[in-house]
């Protein structure tokens, strides 16, 4: 198995093989996140394609200041991001009435497959969908998310809040089939 | 708040999520393996449109500072003659001149005759227009200011000569009394005015005695005529003048040169389109699926060999050598050999006419790597258009071309290496022929040496390929260098 070195070093040479190793390292995880940020999966696997070929076509770019995989992940993000960004062009997100959570109120989603979980991300709208990964995900803060996608602060925290009830409503429509946030699923 | 809403919901996702994988389909990594090579056939194409642009600009300004040159060397030798006949028009309506004027008007006599190698020259192009004096003006300093104008025009650094030309550029009404009083002592002596050393071949000047100086009172004479001399400038600025560089000429008569180049390969290939029933159908078949692919491929090309040239006249050159040529091409084939022990190989369409006991299957594209290597003879004309310490010389001719081998490499390692030599089981031809033509511009450095640079284009005259179904052969754009070892 090739270490992370030489997989760069082949990269920059635009070795098709260490592309191949690069790829087949990292796309499963990539295609977690592409799915997430994506309404299905054929959107995802787009996302994916074109992510790895602008890894592939920056990667001389490459300083090592960062994990190649912290790397890869935040291509993966801008071009997911830029893909439903006419998307969010087109419905702009507004602000929503804040759904107060019970903050003391425990969840486990142990009991759901990604897949399941993956769906319940990509059931929500499009703007709920990307605050929500942006911020529960990989952790950017309101501020930042407001200045990625051009919206507000307010914007961003409500459109989160949104995203949490919707998901909070999915879960306990499951719970009802299947018991309390899957703890007793069938 | 926020962090408070991180630890409670977004932990559980953030723990849900974290590490989750998911394999993508086939389709996404054939997907960016398709994008990826399209990206380095533009790059490639646009390193190929350099070096034709390179190679083609280096000819076209060979061929333009060759034409140049050739019109100055051309416009020289033409102004040569002009200034040869000139002067011999000159010389003889000089003597002309002298003989009619000698007795009545020694001063414009002598004006003419005190110019030195090069004003007889630059003479050749001037106008002499004569008119009548009116005898007031006879004794008037701009008469023979205007002579003396003429002659300081003139490069003479002779001290002695600038000294009998201020004697003889002096009003004659100066003239005349110092002339007599230098021959006080010496009055039936001949004086010569200018010196013979400085100017033997004017005798009609150097024997001029006092006797025949006309008196002031004949100055008088309605003969005398003003002299304006206009001059004409020559087309041609000095520097160009050729027989100040005459010396510069190098006599380079055999050479030997080693030298490199690298450029881009362009492979010509035009397809039969052909039915599925043709003979062999299978392989016109791999044929038409694959080819498209290679014709609009392009690479890159090198050579090194070892060149030798000979002087057969003034400007005309004969030259030989012996080059190894490589061809290197990247293009996308869908077809692969599976050998007897099951082993994948590349496979190209090139090879579909080949006999093989091989058996072919179409794949998935992927990447090939095609090095064709041949030994190049060539034999060329060359025309020296400046030979000097900067020369600059275009060539033509033939070259004979022997394959040696043509090796397919898929570039992701996956399959097997496949190389074809020359011989009767080959798709190459074992010969071929191509037209090449160039220029190269030469710095020499010292005696023996020379070194240059040498655009040029590789053009084929005959395909490389036996199939009578498809035609394929290679134009090459090259640039190289050459050092030079002159015999002498």
């Amino acid at each position: 198995m090739l270490s992370e070195k030489e997989l760069l070093k082949g990269c920059v040479k635009a070795d098709r093989a260490a592309q191949k190793a690069l790829y087949d390292r990292y796309c499963r995880k990539m295609m977690v996140l592409c799915q997430r940020y994506s309404r299905s999966s054929q959107e995802a696997e787009d996302s994916l394609q074109e992510g790895f070929i602008k890894v592939f076509s920056s990667i001389k770019s490459f300083r090592e200041e960062a994990k190649l995989e912290t790397w890869i992940t935040r291509i993966m993000i801008n071009t997911a991001l830029n893909n439903q960004r006419q998307k969010l062009y087109l419905l702009p997100m507004v602000d929503v009435s804040e759904i107060e959570l019970n903050q003391s109120e425990e969840i486990s989603l142990a009991a759901f497959n990604l897949s399941e979980l993956v769906a319940m991300i990509q059931s929500l709208p499009d703007g709920c969908r990307m605050v929500f990964n942006l911020f529960a995900v990989e952790g950017y803060s309101h501020k930042e998310i407001g200045e990625l996608l051009g919206i507000s602060e307010g914007t961003s925290k409500s459109q989160y809040s949104r995203a949490k009830s919707l998901l909070k409503v999915k879960l306990n429509l499951h719970d009802t089939v299947y018991g309390k946030y899957g703890e007793a699923k069938i | 708040m926020e962090n408070m809403e991180r630890q409670k919901f977004d932990d559980a996702w953030q723990n849900a999520l974290s590490g989750a994988e998911q394999s993508p389909s086939e389709n996404v990594w054939t997907a960016i393996d398709n994008k990826l090579t399209a990206a380095e056939g533009g790059t490639m194409k646009r390193r190929v449109i350099f070096y034709q642009r390179l190679a083609a600009a280096s000819i076209l300004f060979a061929v333009v500072l060759g034409s140049l040159t050739a019109y100055y060397i051309n416009e020289n030798s033409q102004s040569n003659n002009r200034l040869a006949d000139g002067k011999l028009n000159h010389e003889q309506s000089e003597n002309q001149f002298s003989e009619n004027n000698s007795g009545n008007n020694p001063v414009v006599s002598n004006a003419l005759t005190d110019n030195d190698q090069l004003a007889d020259d630059r003479l050749a192009n001037d106008k002499v227009v004569e008119k009548p004096l009116a005898s007031n003006q006879l004794n008037e300093a701009p008469l023979v200011k205007d002579i003396k104008g003429v002659r300081n025009n003139s490069s003479r650094s002779n001290k002695q000569a600038d000294v009998s030309t201020q004697e003889v550029t002096r009003p004659m009404n100066q003239m005349q009394p110092v002339l007599l009083a230098d021959n006080k002592e010496r009055a039936s002596a001949e004086t010569n005015v200018v010196s013979n050393k400085v100017r033997p071949r004017h005798q009609n000047f150097a024997t001029l005695s006092i006797k025949d100086l006309p008196s002031p009172e004949a100055n008088v004479s309605n003969n005398v005529k003003e002299v304006t001399i206009i001059r004409k400038l020559p087309a041609m600025p000095a520097s160009m003048m050729a027989d100040s560089r005459k010396d510069k000429v190098y006599n380079e008569n055999f050479w030997a040169s080693v030298g490199a180049s690298t450029g881009n390969y362009s492979p010509q290939v035009t397809s039969t389109p052909s039915a599925l029933t043709a003979t062999p159908a299978f392989g016109n078949f791999l044929r038409s699926q694959s080819t498209a692919n290679h014709a609009n491929s392009k690479g890159t090309a090198y050579s090194v060999g070892l060149h030798v040239a000979t002087r057969i006249s003034d400007r005309w050159l004969l030259l030989g050598g012996v080059n190894y040529l490589n061809q290197t091409i990247g293009y996308t084939s869908n077809l692969a050999s599976i050998s007897a022990n099951n082993t994948p190989s590349v496979y190209a369409a090139d090879y579909a006419n080949k006999q093989s006991n091989s058996n072919i299957a179409l794949t998935s594209p992927y990447e090939i790597n095609s090095v064709n290597e041949l030994v190049s003879v060539p034999v060329q004309a060359g025309y020296l258009i400046i030979n000097r310490k900067v020369g600059v010389q275009v060539n033509s001719g033939v070259a004979t071309n022997f394959f040696l081998q043509n090796t397919l490499t898929d570039r992701s390692g996956q399959l097997s290496e496949y190389s074809e030599g020359a011989g009767d089981s080959s798709p190459y031809k074992g010969l071929n022929w191509s037209a090449i033509m160039g220029s190269e511009i030469s710095y020499k450095i010292g005696d023996q040496y020379r070194i240059s640079f040498v655009p040029g284009l590789r053009y084929p005259l005959s395909a490389e390929l036996k199939s009578p179904s498809s035609s394929y052969s290679s134009i090459v754009w090259d640039v190289g260098f050459r050092f030079r070892y002159i015999f002498k």
